[in-house]
């Protein structure tokens, strides 16, 4: 006979008793374990939605680069097509020129190499696109009756440069032989397409006529720069480059003075339209303002992730107050009862315990006895509590999985520590509320006992 | 002397009343003596009978047992003295309700050898005539059994002293004589027997008498 053998033959006997212990202790087990299992689902969720919401805001962000990217070359196409009606901004001349002259009288007088336009598309320069070497004079035209006094431009069309992709020129070459036309000079002279036009002693097919500019593009004719050139008495040289400036940030005509000194010292650069030049700022300006929508996309996605956080965070909190509650109210309750079963059970068992006591049973393995029954209770009721808590955690932690994938979010890890740690401390705290009355019990006085029957 | 009281007194102090239970009582009991104390209810016999069995210290006087003052041991060194010198049978018989009648019989092995134990129980039961019933609970015997079975635990651990309260004081006279009968034999067998009882049958069957004052 041993106190085991003893024990379990008691528990059998007064079950009721035993099962409503183990019941008290497997709803305290359940409600912490329980709340374990939330508390640590929530943790998770919260891992799982911020991914989900990160993502999300990604996307966004990702699809607002590409709006913004896209908008931007639309832009770009729109300013680049503005800048192309426009025409050239930039006016690259010889330094003695003196620029009061073309103010004054529209042409220039000094000239340049017209090697310098091959230098200039041969070298690295980066802030200046499309240029166009030119040569202007004023000549008197006749035609059909009509005089009239007209800037000749030559002009050999668009020198590519070389290190750059090919660009779609803003003008075409004017072909040998052909001229085009402005608006005042085709009205004035009742020129027509295909009319001829004697320039000098030579003839000229009109090929193209231009509409209204409101410049002085109005009064000037186009020809081929060679023959321009020998028209004007000026053989390999040229009055001027036009070219485009480049999208430059900052104070760009400083930039492009100074590259261009670099190449072709002996020069000077002009800024010619300020439309042109507003145009270019405000090109700039729209991509500032792009980005600057893009940044506030950003801002805006990083306010929804800390917002999200803090709604999360919320929860989670609300979640451990109530398991700050709850789990200590229901394992003290829990205790109480297993205390009030075990105080009822020492008082059923005075008789026993007093016969046990005079036949030689020490108080220690009385103790033992009372002792063992609120492990056992404790180990099933732990048991079965776990368990418990566990599968009410999965179902309240709303992990968006169910089944196995809800034990696979929590992970096999946590379930057995959660269990063990059920394992270890439901029959601790079993056998705490039980020990004053298993002590009690122990010290039971058998002579007493057995006096009162 | 085996069991050897002198001058044992006992006096309870209860709610600012002070009752002598026992004023100056000297018993002796041989081994192999079967010696009954006879008297009224209330005159103290129980009370003597747990002092002798070591449960209840006396106010005055000296006990011993086979020489040994239990008194004078520590509580757990008394409970081992107990469960190896002495063996208690008592009216209520106090088995443990939940255990079989052969379970009851090995209950003071939690002391013990198990060992043993389990042979002895099987040679008491069969003693008590009681074999067919080692596997029934306490609730499902008779009186008779009950307290054949209360005699079998007692006698489990070979005590040289056994100590018997009134245990024919449920029993018709069948099972008194069967049980007075049983006392004797293990008194016989080099056991000092003590039996308190106010049955006269009963005392009548002892080797020797103790009258308490106030016997009729």
């Amino acid at each position: 006979m041993r106190i085991t053998r003893l024990a379990l033959r008691e528990i059998r006997h007064r079950h009721i008793s035993f099962l409503l212990g183990l019941v008290s202790v497997a709803v305290a087990t359940a409600c912490w374990v329980g709340a374990e299992v939330l508390l640590k689902s929530d943790a998770l969720q919260t891992v799982k939605v911020m991914s989900v919401r990160q993502q999300m805001v990604e996307q966004a962000i990702d699809q607002k680069r590409q709006v913004v990217e896209q908008s931007g070359k639309a832009l770009q196409d729109e300013i680049r097509k503005q800048m192309l009606q426009l025409g050239f901004n930039v006016l690259i001349v010889p330094q003695q020129q003196d620029l009061s002259r073309l103010h004054l009288d529209g042409v220039l007088t000094e000239t340049m190499p017209e090697s310098y336009v091959d230098k200039l598309a041969n070298s690295q320069i980066v802030t200046v696109n499309h240029l166009l070497p030119s040569v202007t004079g004023r000549v008197a035209l006749e035609h059909a009756g009509s005089n009239l006094d007209v800037l000749l431009q030559g002009t050999r069309g668009e020198v590519p440069i070389m290190h750059r992709d090919l660009k779609k020129p803003l003008l075409e070459a004017v072909p040998a032989g052909t001229v085009v036309v402005g608006y005042d000079v085709h009205t004035t002279l009742g020129l027509h397409e295909e009319d001829t036009l004697h320039i000098g002693d030579r003839e000229f097919r009109v090929s193209k006529l231009h509409p209204q500019r409101g410049s002085s593009d109005d009064v000037t004719v186009w020809i081929d720069l060679g023959e321009a050139q020998q028209l004007l008495g000026l053989a390999n040289v040229i009055h001027a480059i036009l070219a485009l400036e480049c999208e430059c940030a900052g104070d760009r005509i400083s930039q492009i003075r100074e590259e261009i000194s670099k190449i072709l010292p002996g020069t000077k650069v002009i800024e010619r339209y300020s439309q042109a030049v507003a145009r270019a700022e405000a090109r700039q300006k729209a991509k500032q303002t792009a980005e600057q929508a893009l940044e506030l996309e950003r801002e805006n996605g990083a306010l929804v992730l800390v917002q999200e956080k803090q709604l999360r965070d919320d929860l989670q909190q609300r979640h451990a107050n109530l398991a700050r509650v709850v789990v200590p109210l229901a394992l003290v309750c829990g205790m109480i009862w297993v205390a009030a079963l075990a105080y009822g059970n020492v008082r059923d068992r005075r008789a026993e315990i007093g016969v046990l006591r005079a036949i030689g049973v020490s108080t220690n393995q009385v103790l033992m006895l009372f002792l063992s029954r609120a492990v056992a209770m404790g180990m099933l009721g732990g048991l079965l509590g776990a368990v418990l808590g566990v599968l009410v955690g999965i179902i309240l932690s709303d992990t968006g999985v169910s089944g196995g994938g809800a034990w696979h979010v929590l992970g096999i890890g946590t379930v057995r520590v959660v269990i063990g740690l059920a394992l270890v401390l439901a029959p601790a705290m079993a056998a705490v509320a039980s020990w004053i009355p298993a002590v009690q019990g122990s010290r039971c006085d058998p002579a007493d006992v057995l006096q009162t029957g | 002397m085996y069991l050897q009281l002198d001058a044992i007194g006992k006096t309870y102090h209860t709610r600012g009343a002070t009752v002598e239970a026992l004023r100056a009582i000297d018993l002796q009991v041989e081994r192999g003596q079967f010696v009954a104390v006879r008297g009224p209810s209330g005159c103290g016999k129980s009370t003597l009978l747990l002092i002798a069995g070591g449960l209840l210290s006396p106010t005055r006087g000296r006990v011993r047992i086979g020489g040994t003052d239990p008194y004078a041991l520590a509580p757990n060194q008394r409970s081992r003295f107990r469960a190896k010198h002495v063996g208690f049978v008592f009216q209520q018989c106090h088995l443990v309700p939940y255990l079989s009648v052969m379970d009851n019989v090995l209950s003071p092995a939690l002391v013990g050898n198990g060992g043993a134990a389990a042979e002895r129980a099987v040679e008491l039961v069969k003693r008590f005539h009681i074999e067919h019933r080692a596997g029934h609970l306490p609730s499902e015997l008779s009186s008779g059994e009950r307290q054949r079975a209360a005699l079998a635990r007692a006698m489990l651990n070979s005590p040289s002293l056994v100590l018997a309260d009134e245990p024919t004081g449920n029993l018709d006279d069948e099972n008194r004589d069967n049980v007075i009968g049983f006392l004797r034999d293990i008194a016989a067998k080099g056991a000092a027997v003590l039996l308190v009882t106010h049955d006269v049958q009963a005392a009548s069957m002892a080797d020797r008498v103790v009258q308490f004052p106030g016997t009729p």
